[in-house]
C-alpha cells in the first residue's frame, strides 16, 4: 500500500499548483499551458500508482518511483506558474522604470533603492532557474512562491506612487517647455537687434 | 485502467477551436492529444520563454 504520508503531500502539492494556476490566469488573464501539462503528467503518475497499488503484486519501487514523479510535477507546476507570476509582475516593474527614467523616483518612493535590490534579488532567482536542467527545476518552487508575495507588495506600492510621479512629469514637461520658450526667444532677439543694426548701418 | 492513464497522457500541441468542426473532427484533435482551446487565450513556453529573456535582459538597479 502506497505510503499515507506521501500521498497527502502530493494530494497537497496539486491543490497548491492548482491554486498557483489560478492566480496566474487572474494577473494575466491567460491560461499557462506549460504549468496544466505539469499537473497532467502529475496525473498520469498518480493513475499509474493506482493501477500498480490494485494489481494482485503492487511493485513497491515502481509505486514509489510513480508517487515522487507525480510529487515533482505538481512542484514544477507550482515553480512555472509562480515564475508567470513573477515575469508578470517584474514587467510592470520595468515598464514603470521606463516611464519614471527621467524622474527621482527616490524623492517620492523613499524605499525605492532597497525594493531594487528585492527585484534585482527576484530576476537572479528567475536567471538562476532558468540554468539548471528542466528535471531538476521543480527544487526553485519555494522560493519562487517567496519572491512573488515580496513583489506583489513592490508592484502595490510603485502603482501608489505613480499619480505623485505623472505630476513631477508634468512639471518637468512645463518646465522643459518654458526652458525651450525662453530660449526660443532670446534668440529671435538676439537675431532681430543684429538686424536692426545691419539696417542702421 | 489503461483509459485512466491515457487521459491524463501529457500533451504539447494547442489547437484553435474551430467552433463549425464537426464532433468527429474535434474527437479526432483530442484522439491525437492536441488541447482544445476555445474562446480563453494560452500562455505557451515559447510566449513565456520571450518574456524571460526580455526581463533577464533589463537592468533593474
Amino acid at each position: 500500500m502506497a505510503k499515507e504520508g506521501a500521498l497527502d503531500e502530493v494530494c497537497s502539492l496539486f491543490k497548491e499548483a492548482e491554486d498557483n494556476l489560478k492566480e496566474y490566469e487572474y494577473v494575466d488573464d491567460t491560461i499557462l499551458l506549460p504549468a496544466v501539462n505539469q499537473l497532467r503528467y502529475a496525473g498520469y503518475h498518480l493513475a499509474k500508482a493506482y493501477k500498480i497499488e490494485l494489481s494482485e503484486s503492487p511493485g513497491i519501487e515502481e509505486l514509489d518511483l510513480n508517487i515522487t514523479q507525480a510529487r515533482n510535477h505538481c512542484k514544477r507546476s507550482i515553480f512555472d506558474s509562480s515564475e508567470g507570476v513573477l515575469l508578470h509582475h517584474l514587467d510592470e516593474v520595468r515598464q514603470f522604470q521606463l516611464d519614471y527614467s527621467k524622474i527621482a523616483v527616490p524623492d517620492i518612493v523613499p524605499d525605492y533603492i532597497d525594493l531594487c535590490t528585492q527585484i534585482t534579488k527576484a530576476r537572479d532567482l528567475i536567471r538562476e532557474a532558468s540554468q539548471v536542467p528542466g528535471d531538476t527545476r521543480h527544487e526553485f518552487y519555494k522560493k519562487c512562491r517567496e519572491h512573488v508575495t515580496s513583489l506583489k507588495s513592490i508592484t502595490d506600492t510603485l502603482s501608489e506612487a505613480r499619480p505623485e510621479l505623472n505630476k513631477k512629469v508634468d512639471d518637468r514637461n512645463t518646465s522643459t517647455l518654458r526652458w525651450t520658450f525662453g530660449i526660443t526667444l532670446a534668440a529671435l532677439g538676439a537675431f532681430a537687434a543684429i538686424f536692426a543694426l545691419m539696417v542702421a548701418i | 485502467m489503461e483509459r485512466l492513464i491515457d487521459a491524463f497522457r501529457p500533451v504539447k500541441k494547442p489547437v484553435e477551436l474551430d467552433k463549425t468542426a464537426s464532433a468527429k473532427n474535434v474527437a479526432k484533435k483530442l484522439a491525437s492529444g492536441s488541447v482544445l482551446v476555445g474562446q480563453g487565450k494560452i500562455t505557451t513556453e515559447a510566449e513565456l520563454s520571450k518574456k524571460r529573456n526580455t526581463i533577464l535582459s533589463h537592468n533593474f538597479n
